[in-house]
């Protein structure tokens, strides 16, 4: 922000000196390259972390596993295939618990939340960052935006999303056009706006929700969605529907601030 | 020069037009002038008062309420007196009733809108506003002078109002410098470093933007909310809901001793107001060498300009809460350094006073009576 200077000028205030804070790590860490740090969660996802881990992009600062529940070798898979791995042991069940661990130990500036199933495509991370630098906050996958799709996806679950995804964006005035789909980066400074405090698979309504409330800069990039490639989902559409509309208007309630104006920044002014 | 200041508020404790008032009243006495400031306040006043040599007559509202009473007394007055002054100078929008109604009976007639760009405040303010916007165009046009604080709010007056152009002028608001460097810093801030959301009437908008900013900023950092009405509760719950309540502290209105003790203890001054038409808080805490973050609009820039184009980092109004917490937490590590051009409220009366005295003795020819003021 500042040059270095050779004495402190008159009245200077060094925040982060003064209250023996360190910097945040964030948008104006010092490394001119952002740190990208990957979190996934893992429940028995041995046979798929191969086809995972295989096609994460070059660069990556960390590889965050977490795992406490696996009955298989989703460890020692993950281990052997990057032996740089961090494993993070949550013995709480559900995605929301396991993304809040892992979340609390990336050291990087930026989080992308990344499935272990093989549904999402780790070599869409660079466009995640790619939107992140041209100065969105959070950055959503979405399956419906133009150049997304699914081939996993049921009709039951597409209507439900649809619905939920509507209610949100009445609530909230945001333009979300794929609320339920987990595949997200985002600077980690917004960590303290997400506040994750849910269990299951209602985490990614609940930080959509929440990031919206804050007022941050969403940017959606379009995102496939395969079938999984091992294994069962663990995925109940009509209970973690239901968990998610529970969400939603937990925090309609909590947060009953009005409505602020909201921006999600166009393809054209991320520079995407 | 006997003058008559028609205004809704007077005094410091009314926000930024009674300031206003008051100061230039106060400094046109000095200067000899005969001055009487007639108020169509809400507030209970007795009728007449003084401050210092300045008459102060109240008239209650007898028609509307909140925000646009009107005052029929006050026309009463300025129907059978308006002529025995030789200058009239009406402030705001809530004088424009009397004002178009008694012009005739007016010898000169000087007008500052307080011009906000778009209706702001209570529901009720909103709905009325554009109302009187379009009352203020006959207003501009039949007055001798209008004046406005900054070329922003004068390019705005005159695309309603292009004909007023050749009579308006722009004279800022001044600070009572002497006075900000003289306060004790608020001792009660229960902050290690506090960014000041400063407003003399209700809360400054987009105030929200700062409580959604302090998540990002280090726990020592708070906010202090100045201002009133309905935003606050909103504001309240958005806080809560971010979790940064116990770091937002709503000072509601403060008088002049206690802003100043603010100003004192703040680390940065913050104005994210897009739609402002006055920055006067901006004037002050540069006059203070505070950092200001301000929204970029034409208006900031124009004074950050004028006090000496220091000190003041400009964000866009869409801007993320991560960058505003950045420009923050920049700000108040920069080097302080008071700015060197403040208007103070000496020169600016000054300059408006010379601006009666042309407006008197203008060839325009004078709408109501010719004839001298008659003494009371």
């Amino acid at each position: 922000m500042h040059g270095p200077q050779t004495s402190p000028p008159p009245y200077a205030i060094d925040l982060h000196a003064e209250l023996g804070l360190v910097p945040t790590p964030g948008r104006r860490a010092p490394a001119p390259e952002p740190r990208v740090s990957v979190v996934v969660p893992t429940l028995n996802e041995a046979a798929n972390l191969p086809h995972v881990f295989g096609a994460l992009p070059d660069g990556l600062h960390e590889v965050i596993v977490v795992d406490g529940r696996s009955t298989d070798d989703t460890i020692a898979v993950a281990r052997r295939l990057r032996p740089d791995v961090r494993i993070v042991l949550e013995r709480r069940a559900g995605k929301g618990a396991a993304l809040a661990a892992g979340f609390a130990a990336v050291t990087g500036d930026i989080i992308v939340m990344l499935d272990a199933d093989g549904s999402a495509d780790p070599a869409e991370i660079p466009r995640f960052v790619a939107a992140l630098a041209n100065g969105a906050d959070f950055v959503k996958g979405s399956r419906f935006a133009q150049g997304g799709g699914s081939s996993d996806i049921t009709p039951t679950r597409r209507a439900g999303n649809r619905a939920l995804n509507a209610l949100v964006n009445s609530l909230y005035g945001t333009k979300y056009s794929d609320l339920c789909y987990g595949y997200n980066a985002f600077w980690t400074r917004c960590l303290p706006y997400l506040r994750v405090d849910c269990d299951g698979f209602e985490v990614e309504t609940l930080i959509n929700v929440r990031i919206a409330k804050a007022g941050l800069v969403v940017h959606e990039v379009p995102s496939f969605e395969r079938d999984r490639i091992h294994g069962e989902s663990n995925l109940s559409a009509v209970r973690d529907g239901l968990r998610v509309l529970r969400t939603i208007g937990t925090e309609r309630v909590a947060g009953r601030t009005g409505r602020f104006r909201r921006r999600t920044l166009t393809a054209a002014e991320a520079g995407a | 020069m006997r003058v008559a200041v028609v205004t809704p508020a007077h005094g410091c404790a009314a926000g930024g037009v009674g300031r206003h008032v008051q100061e230039l009243a106060r400094h046109a006495a000095a200067a000899g002038h005969d001055v009487e400031v007639l108020v169509h306040g809400l507030e209970a006043h007795p009728p007449a008062s003084g401050d210092g040599s300045v008459t102060v007559r109240h008239f209650p509202p007898g028609l509307g309420g909140g925000d646009f009473a009107v005052s029929q007394q006050l026309w009463e007055h300025l129907r059978l007196h308006g002529g025995d002054y030789e200058l009239v100078h009406a402030h705001g929008y809530r004088t424009l009733p009397a004002l178009l109604a008694t012009r005739d009976a007016l010898r000169r007639l000087v007008f500052t809108p307080h011009w906000h760009r778009a209706p702001t405040g209570t529901r009720v303010r909103r709905l009325v506003s554009p109302f009187y916007r379009r009352l203020g165009v006959p207003a501009m046009e039949a007055a001798d002078l209008v004046l406005c604080a900054s070329a922003t709010e004068a390019a705005a007056v005159l695309r309603l109002a292009p004909d007023a152009a050749p009579r308006l002028h722009v004279v800022p608001d001044g600070v009572d410098a002497a006075a900000l460097r003289a306060a004790l810093p608020a001792d009660d801030a229960p902050f290690d470093h506090v960014i000041l959301s400063p407003s003399r009437g209700q809360v400054a908008e987009r105030a929200e933007r700062l409580i959604s900013a302090l998540p990002a900023l280090p726990a020592g950092v708070g906010l202090a909310v100045m201002g009133d009405g309905p935003a606050v509760a909103t504001l309240r719950a958005h806080a809560a809901d971010l979790r940064v309540g116990g770091r937002v502290r709503f000072l509601g209105r403060l008088d002049d001793g206690a802003y100043h003790r603010w100003l004192q203890a703040a680390s940065v001054v913050v104005s994210m107001d897009e739609r402002a038409l006055a920055a006067t808080p901006l004037v002050e805490a540069r006059a203070l060498g505070l950092p200001v973050v301000a929204a970029d609009t034409p208006l900031h820039r124009e004074v950050a300009e004028l006090v000496d184009g220091r000190g003041v980092r400009f964000v866009a109004g869409h801007s993320s809460p991560l960058a505003l917490a950045d420009e923050l937490l920049a700000a108040a590590q920069a080097p302080r350094g008071a700015a060197t051009r403040v208007p103070t409220w000496d020169t600016v009366a000054e300059i408006t006073l010379a601006l009666y005295a042309r407006c008197v003795v203008t060839d325009r020819p004078a709408v109501g009576p010719a004839a001298p003021p008659v003494p009371a």
